[in-house]
């Protein structure tokens, strides 16, 4: 165990408890959990398989790279954080684009205040390791790589909930 | 195929698809699929939407 594993476990930690408390603000009924009607289940539940196949070809890949002998710039535990954050993402946008995303009990412009807050916590650690220049350091990125991810999955989440937004708008009319 | 019936009841009553869907307990995307005919609503929903509608499931959703 290295000296960033009690931090990390820290940060997780107080990470939940901020999402526990993110969630009773930002729903309208200040519920912890988000209701989605019976339409919204369905497609999560599609939305789901096509995250969880995701998860499963890059691993595969990941698993095929590895017996090649093909090093990756990045530590393994990064790599396999990068395919779920990558399952997570197809998850997201396929629910986004079948209305399987904001339950019933979402206020939407809490949300994005959530959205702009998380994206700003995580381009902080950003600005500093690209300041000092150790982004990438003896030929291997640091773990600072995963705010990198964890922000351009949160850009790609809004711009895609931004042409939704524009083509339902598109719709109406 | 679209449920026209639907979207006339709905608007004999001066709803909007907001207004059934909270009726309902259901988002207004969904309310908009049922009308479009792009998803089969269970039973439960469409006696909710009945309900909300004052109508049977014969004159909303029997063909």
């Amino acid at each position: 165990m290295n000296t960033v594993s009690p931090w990390l476990a820290i940060g997780i930690m107080v990470g939940l408890v901020l999402c526990v408390i993110f969630a009773r603000l930002a729903n309208k009924d200040h519920k912890t959990k988000t209701e989605y009607d019976e339409r919204q289940k369905a497609i999560r539940g599609r939305g789901y398989m096509f995250g969880f196949y995701t998860l499963l070809i890059f691993e595969a890949v990941i698993v095929i790279l590895g017996m090649s002998g093909v090093e990756l710039p990045v530590d393994a535990y990064l790599v396999h954080f990068a395919g779920i954050l990558i399952g997570l993402l197809v998850f997201v946008c396929y629910c986004i684009w079948n209305d399987g995303y904001w339950g019933i009990n979402n206020d939407r412009k809490r949300y994005a205040i959530i959205f702009a807050v998380a994206a700003l916590l995580n381009a902080i650690p950003i600005v500093g390791v690209i300041r000092d220049g150790t982004l990438y350091k003896d030929g291997k990125f640091s773990i600072q790589i995963l705010n990198v991810m964890v922000l351009a999955m949160l850009i790609i989440v809004i711009l895609v909930l931004a042409v939704k937004g524009l083509v339902d708008r598109r719709a109406e009319d | 195929m679209k449920n026209l019936r639907l979207k006339s009841a709905r608007a004999a009553k001066d709803l909007s698809q907001d207004d059934l869907a909270r009726l309902c307990g259901v988002s207004r995307q969904t309310i908009s699929a049922i009308e479009k005919g792009d998803y089969n609503p269970t039973i439960k929903l469409c006696l909710a939407i009945c309900k909300a509608l004052d109508k049977t499931l014969d004159e909303l959703f029997w063909e």
